[in-house]
């Protein structure tokens, strides 16, 4: 290790104040503690810390997204070939979709961290690893045949409006990787909706609607089975379609305690709740579509799972991340079943909830507050 | 055993380090003393001494400019050899080089105990004031008002923590006054607080304190639970917590004894037991002495290593007294860690088995009964509060600590009221501190909004 400290040491000096390079500081600071913890110790207050920090947390958020990530490649391959009608090997299938996929990533990466650096040399800050994550997240929710061009710029849209004019990580109230799909939503909605993006290299107009998409057109009996929509060997966003792999990233987030249960419980609660209430309404297909099985439909798991859960933009207090997640199972099966022009309704229903959650933790807040009075009271006249 | 309450807390850290005190005893009488000022928070000294004087034990060294009646004195007879100052020119010790003549100012006339008002008049001129706290805040008590509770912790929770039975065993005479003398302080009561798994404690309490002195107006309550139920901030949030215009003073047990010593046998007496514990101490174990006790010396004895980190205190609360250090006034424990940080390879990729975290991130979660050796490293860079369930696992008290945080530094002074901010000091957040993956420095925070609030 003192070798690699003495390389650090040595380029560290071109990067020193009144060297020329001293304007890339935080992208030397960002690789240095990359590959060789701070040497930070502490100062004032406690003297031992806890070993977990940010960098850890989110490389934990990594791996979690990994199996859904690598099954997702392997997806956008075994559509295109099962598109032409080609029988190739998984091997070749994985080839094809790292071919689609891995562009969109280093992309999302150059434009996203491009940003995030020039921040950080204005506000004299750390390069926070909160990008690292949401540079997964963002290629991860994107069809495989989208212009890179969009990605890059959708994604210097999201980490300057949605992150940086606030005040950089942990200062944003909207997730960003939404945002940047919402921006290629609304700003070009031909390469992210209608049935002909979401298996990769399509020339001709062959449908490959999603399974949502059948359901928002009421052609229930055209969805594909319960099995193929649990393995993911179905069209979608790269990263949303296997369930079996979005859980086990679940698994991992809850048992490293990184992920919230409180929040991805509450969302599944929540869209049962709804789904159930539109089946006894009843009346059409789609409302009679059962509500269990509303939850492996499109981004609803993923969503639950990656993007409820950011710490920064749900709700803060415990009991408010119970509401903020029902809300969010609630109008994404709403949104989803009631307007069929937006048939993916997890995306919105999020960044809604996103919007409200301060409120939420607001009024929990308050009514905290309130009952901690009564509780006084009561320990009070407990005379001992 | 007589218990009044038993009280479980469910939340807390327990933080598994190697270098727990032996139960060995061992007299340590150093050369010099000193009486550090940052000790007592808020406190400006105005100097009594200078350089030179001779001093017996019981001589004021100075005062409060705050209040002049509370008065700061000699723990041993001797000269003032240097009065240190740091930052700012504020006094950071007066030292005093201790003789053999053991000479005392104090006379038998003076102790006199009819009233609360004598009482408090007694303690203030014989100079052991200081060693009653006051919450909120965490100041000196004013003697001018009465709380509406008084606390004695008698164990304590934090890392390395010594025994308090053991370093009490001999004192049950002391204490015991100690206790008396304080309750007539208070309309309400005293209250003394144990832990549930304890049992030589409570029979030690028992037959020494509680069969000996009146005891209409004392509380014996038992907690369980991990670190902080030793915190005196948390027991007095589940027994009496504190609202705004409310006080509740308490005092730590050694204190108490000598307390208790000054009307039991009309002399002063500052002798204290410490235990010397963490890692890099080759026999962690305890030692008789004196307040404000020089360190250097157990320092050469004890530690090898070559950059230690030597606080007095505990290590997520003490202060960093440096190998030159003197015993803080309100400390029963010396930790020594190291201060030499290694750098690691690929750190945040690691499986991390030799490294304490309360998150699951690292792999040493599945050794439940493993002992850590941990050094003074930061574990990272400060960012942004972005995590906002971890503080609650630590935090027993029925707050939101992470509003309550926020409401700190934003300053927002009625938010901060609501949210219960009477109820807490630094050391409160001290595990909140420990646990932050954004690494903030919430007892600073803390600490900063108190002063606002007292401004």
């Amino acid at each position: 290790m003192k070798k690699l400290e003495k390389i650090s040491e040595k380029v560290g000096k071109w990067f020193q104040k009144g060297k020329p390079l001293h304007p890339l500081y935080p992208f030397y600071d960002a690789m240095d503690t990359f590959f060789l913890t701070p040497k930070t110790r502490t100062k004032t207050g406690t003297h031992i810390r806890d070993a977990v920090d940010m960098k850890r947390g989110m490389i934990t958020v990594m791996i979690a997204l990994l199996p859904a990530l690598l099954f997702g490649i392997w997806n956008v391959g075994y559509q295109h070939f099962l598109f032409t009608g080609e029988t190739v090997s998984y091997l070749r299938m994985f080839g094809y979709g790292l071919i689609k996929v891995l562009p969109i990533i280093i992309v999302t990466y150059v434009s996203g961290l491009t940003v995030e650096i020039i921040f950080a040399k204005i506000r004299n800050h750390q390069v926070a690893e909160g990008f690292f994550v949401t540079g997964l997240l963002i290629p991860m929710i994107l069809p495989p045949d989208i212009p890179l061009w969009i990605v890059a710029l959708a994604t210097a849209f999201s980490v300057l409006f949605c992150k940086e004019v606030f005040g950089g990580n942990g200062y944003n109230f909207l997730n960003p990787a939404l945002v940047a799909r919402a921006f290629i939503f609304f700003s070009y909605p031909k390469v992210i909706t209608g049935d002909f993006v979401w298996i990769a290299g399509q020339t001709d107009a062959f449908s490959g609607a999603t399974p949502l998409a059948h359901l928002a057109l009421g052609e229930v009996s055209q969805l594909p089975g319960m099995m193929e929509m649990m393995v993911g060997t179905i069209p979608g966003s790269i990263g949303e379609t296997s369930k079996i792999a979005i859980l086990l990233g679940a698994v991992f987030l809850v048992i490293t305690g990184v992920g919230s249960l409180r929040i991805m419980l509450s969302v599944v609660v929540g869209g049962l709740a709804m789904g159930g209430l539109l089946n006894w309404i009843g009346g059409s297909p789609i409302f009679d579509y059962p509500a269990w099985q509303h939850l492996f439909l499109g981004g609803f798991l993923f969503g639950a799972v990656f993007m409820a859960t950011d710490p920064v933009s749900a709700a803060h207090t415990p009991v408010g991340k119970v509401v903020y997640g029902f809300l969010i199972g609630v109008m994404a099966i709403l949104i989803r079943v009631v307007n069929k022009g937006y048939p993916e309704g997890m995306m919105l229903a999020i960044l809604l909830m996103n919007i409200f959650a301060p409120l939420i933790d607001y009024i929990v807040v308050q009514i905290h507050i309130r009952n901690r009075k009564k509780e006084i009271i009561k320990i009070n006249n407990l005379k001992i | 055993m007589r218990v009044d309450r038993f009280i479980k807390i469910t939340k807390g850290l327990d933080i598994r380090l190697k270098g727990s005190p032996q139960p060995i005893r061992t007299a340590y009488t150093p050369q010099k003393v000193a009486i550090t000022p940052p000790d007592f928070k808020w406190i400006t000294p105005q100097l009594m001494v200078e350089a030179g004087t001779a001093v017996r034990v019981g001589d004021s060294l100075f005062v409060a400019k705050e209040n002049p009646k509370i008065n700061f004195v000699a723990p041993v007879s001797g000269t003032v050899t240097e009065i240190v100052r740091g930052e700012k020119r504020r006094i950071t010790a007066v030292i005093i080089e201790k003789d053999h003549k053991n000479s005392s100012s104090i006379s038998t006339e003076m102790i006199k105990e009819e009233s609360s008002e004598e009482i408090i008049d007694t303690m203030l001129t014989a100079g052991v004031w200081p060693m009653i706290r006051q919450r909120p805040f965490g100041t000196i008590a004013n003697p001018d008002q009465r709380p509406k509770a008084i606390y004695i912790s008698c164990f304590d929770t934090a890392p390395l923590a010594p025994d308090l039975h053991y370093i009490l065993q001999d004192k049950g005479a002391q204490f015991a006054r100690g206790v008396k003398i304080l309750s007539q302080l208070t309309k309400g009561n005293l209250y003394l607080t144990i832990p549930a798994d304890h049992k030589p404690l409570a029979d030690w309490l028992q037959k020494e304190v509680l069969e000996k002195i009146d005891t209409t107006h004392i509380r014996v309550i038992s907690f369980k639970g991990r670190h902080p139920a030793g915190n005196v901030g948390t027991q007095i949030h589940f027994v009496t917590p504190i609202q705004k215009g409310e006080l509740v003073w308490y005092v730590d047990p050694q204190h108490t004894a000598s307390i208790g010593h000054l009307f039991l046998h009309k002399q002063l007496d500052f002798s204290r037991t410490v235990a010397l514990t963490g890692s890099e101490v080759k026999n962690p174990q305890y030692y008789d002495t004196i307040i404000g006790a020089a360190l250097s010396d157990l320092i050469k004895e004890q530690v090898d290593i070559e950059l230690p980190r030597v606080v007095s205190g505990n290590l997520l609360t003490g202060r960093n007294v440096g190998k030159d250090g003197f015993i803080g006034f309100y400390d029963h424990q010396i930790s020594v860690i190291s201060d030499d940080v290694q750098r690691e390879f690929l750190g945040w990729m690691t499986p991390g088995l030799n490294k304490f975290s309360i998150s699951r991130t690292f792999l040493s979660f599945l050794m439940p009964k493993k002992e850590y050796v941990m050094d003074t490293r930061l574990h990272g860079g400060q960012r942004a509060l972005m995590f906002s369930d971890v503080y609650s696992k630590v935090f027993p008290f029925r707050l939101l600590p992470d509003q309550l945080l926020k409401a700190c530094i934003i300053k927002d002074l009625d938010l901060m009221e609501a949210l219960g901010i009477y109820e807490v000091v630094e050391e409160d957040f001290a595990l909140c501190e420990f646990v932050c993956p954004s690494k903030t420095n919430c007892q600073q925070i803390v600490h900063d909004a108190l002063w606002e609030l007292v401004k």
